[in-house]
């Protein structure tokens, strides 16, 4: 269980989310929507406990994140996998001490068990058999796939999205839609996704949150944001601009006045 | 004159910050060395790319300035028919300062660079939250190996250097300038003594700490992309550079009262 209270958070005094409340229950697969630069990358690094709050409380299984230092967080950090937006592989190693990194660093498995595993989570996202390769001779969508095996091989209880599919074309898209899904289905993980693609929220999501203006303005099913009234919703998720929503606005004033 | 104030306050702030943030870092760094498991693999890495590959270029940056010196010196001792004492003049100045400044330096161009490009690039690439996501500190897995590394790597480089230097001034002195081999030796062996090289090592020890401090909190504070990682790498060799040359002065000042020269 995720609580989210009153989160705020400044970057060189510009405020960035203010106030934001959300609860995410256990195995529940939420969207968080929004536009660019709105924060939802922002909220889930604090999820992640890689960015500190201004204000405001963050408990995951009733554990307050907010006082706890760097290393105090690692215990929580643990329960927690994250597939960040370029996929953040570490350069230097290869493809078997990318996803092998954690169960390496933890040191309690000994490496016949390591390299199973490494082969069921490339095998579960696809892409056995390219243990040896490096980051750099990958494609994007490898790329991510080779970042969720890396994300869930510790097996998470949470994972953690940042826009899974941007950068990808939409066969890659749906592929890795198609992916988050049956990984969170198959492991039981509370999924959290940071996405602005409505194809992929609407794929992966049972509850889709709209970010706004540093707070959480709509939540619930996708069928509920589908139908929901609030104009900026409807904008956002059929894709019109400001200036192409000012102007259907004033087009209705104007015919509703001769 | 109120904004020059709140330029030069502004100036001194940011110094404040900036060497606050390093004693952090290197707080950071003694606490993970105290209590954490070392990295064997990574310091063994870091081993050979600070210590194994800067040897040639220290090799012979001491060879010239062993040579260079010695010439120097013998065309002003050869005025007053002191040309043996180039021997001792040469041995002692790069024990005690030339070898581990132009050691120090040019790891810190070498290396310091390397350092603050590596992480710089891991931070703005996200592999820094990488790290931190899968619960591992970053100074741990990336400061604490270097250190060791450096501590290690740093003060044999600066002995291989001095010894090099002083062979290439002998060859010069004795083939090229004409001075006695027997002569410029004994006068070498009599005036330089272990507190000469044990000077010069303490402070590469001093230095090593600095390049490396210096250089993974540029990388580490690094943003802004590829423009970021280049302004960071920059500013690492200056920096380090800048400090080795000033802590120089006050460790000279402070080991001649310790070590008496």
């Amino acid at each position: 269980m995720i609580e989210i209270q009153q989160l705020c958070k400044s970057f060189k005094s510009v405020p960035v989310l203010q106030g934001v409340d959300l609860d995410i229950a256990d195995s529940e697969r939420l969207v968080i929507i929004g536009g660019s630069g709105c924060g939802k990358s922002v909220l889930l690094r604090h999820i992640a406990g890689l960015v500190k709050p201004d204000s405001g409380r963050l408990k995951i299984d009733g554990q307050d994140l907010t006082p706890l230092n760097e290393r105090a967080l690692n215990p929580i950090r643990r329960k927690i996998g994250v597939l960040f937006q370029g996929a953040a592989l570490f350069d230097s190693l290869d493809v078997f001490h990318n996803v092998a990194f954690s169960l390496l660093e933890e040191r309690t498995l000994g490496m016949p068990e390591i390299r199973q595993r490494v082969a069921e989570m490339l095998a579960a996202v696809g892409m056995s058999g390219q243990e040896g390769k490096k980051p750099a001779e990958l494609s994007g969508g490898m790329r991510k796939r080779i970042g969720l095996a890396r994300a869930l091989i510790h097996r998470p209880r949470i994972m953690l999205y940042d826009e899974p599919t941007t950068g990808l074309d939409p066969q890659i898209a749906d592929s890795i839609n198609r992916l988050i899904l049956k990984l969170a289905l198959e492991f039981n993980v509370t999924t959290i996704v940071v996405t602005h693609d409505m194809v992929s929220a609407y794929m992966v999501g049972n509850r889709i949150a709209m970010l706004h203006k540093g707070k959480i303005l709509v939540s619930g099913a996708p069928d509920q944001i589908q139908q929901c009234s609030n104009p900026i919703v409807q904008n956002f998720i059929h894709g019109v601009s400001e200036e192409a929503a000012a102007m259907k606005m004033s087009r209705r004033e104007n015919a509703s006045s001769t | 004159m109120t904004a020059f104030f709140e330029m030069a306050g502004r100036g001194v702030l940011g110094f404040v910050q900036y060497l606050g943030e390093v004693a952090l870092l290197s707080g950071d760094s003694f606490k993970s060395l105290a209590t954490q498991r070392l990295r064997w693999k990574e310091t063994v890495l870091q081993l050979h790319a600070i210590g194994v590959k800067s040897l040639p270029v220290v090799l012979l940056t001491g060879a010239f300035i062993g040579m260079v010196f010695a010439a120097q010196t013998y065309f002003q001792f050869h005025k007053v028919r002191m040309d043996t004492s180039t021997g001792p003049a040469v041995s002692i100045a790069l024990a005690r300062e030339l070898g581990p400044i132009i050691t120090s330096l040019m790891v810190a161009g070498r290396v310091g660079a390397a350092m603050a490009a590596e992480i710089g690039t891991m931070r703005v690439t996200e592999q820094i939250d990488a790290l931190r996501s899968l619960a591992v500190h970053p100074v741990d897995y990336l400061v604490a190996p270097r250190l060791i590394a450096m501590v290690i790597s740093l003060p044999l480089l600066t002995a291989m250097s001095v010894l090099t230097g002083i062979c290439c001034s002998w060859v010069v002195s004795i083939e090229v300038l004409g001075i006695d081999s027997a002569y410029y030796l004994h006068n070498m062996y009599k005036y330089t003594d272990a507190n000469d090289i044990n000077t010069g090592l303490i402070k590469v020890f001093l230095f090593s700490f600095i390049i490396v401090f210096v250089s993974c909190h540029k990388g580490m504070q690094c943003e802004g992309g590829a423009e970021g990682v280049g302004k960071a790498t920059t500013e690492a060799v200056v920096n380090s550079s800048i400090s080795i040359l000033i802590a120089n002065f006050f460790a000279t000042m402070l080991l001649s009262k310790i070590i008496p020269p």
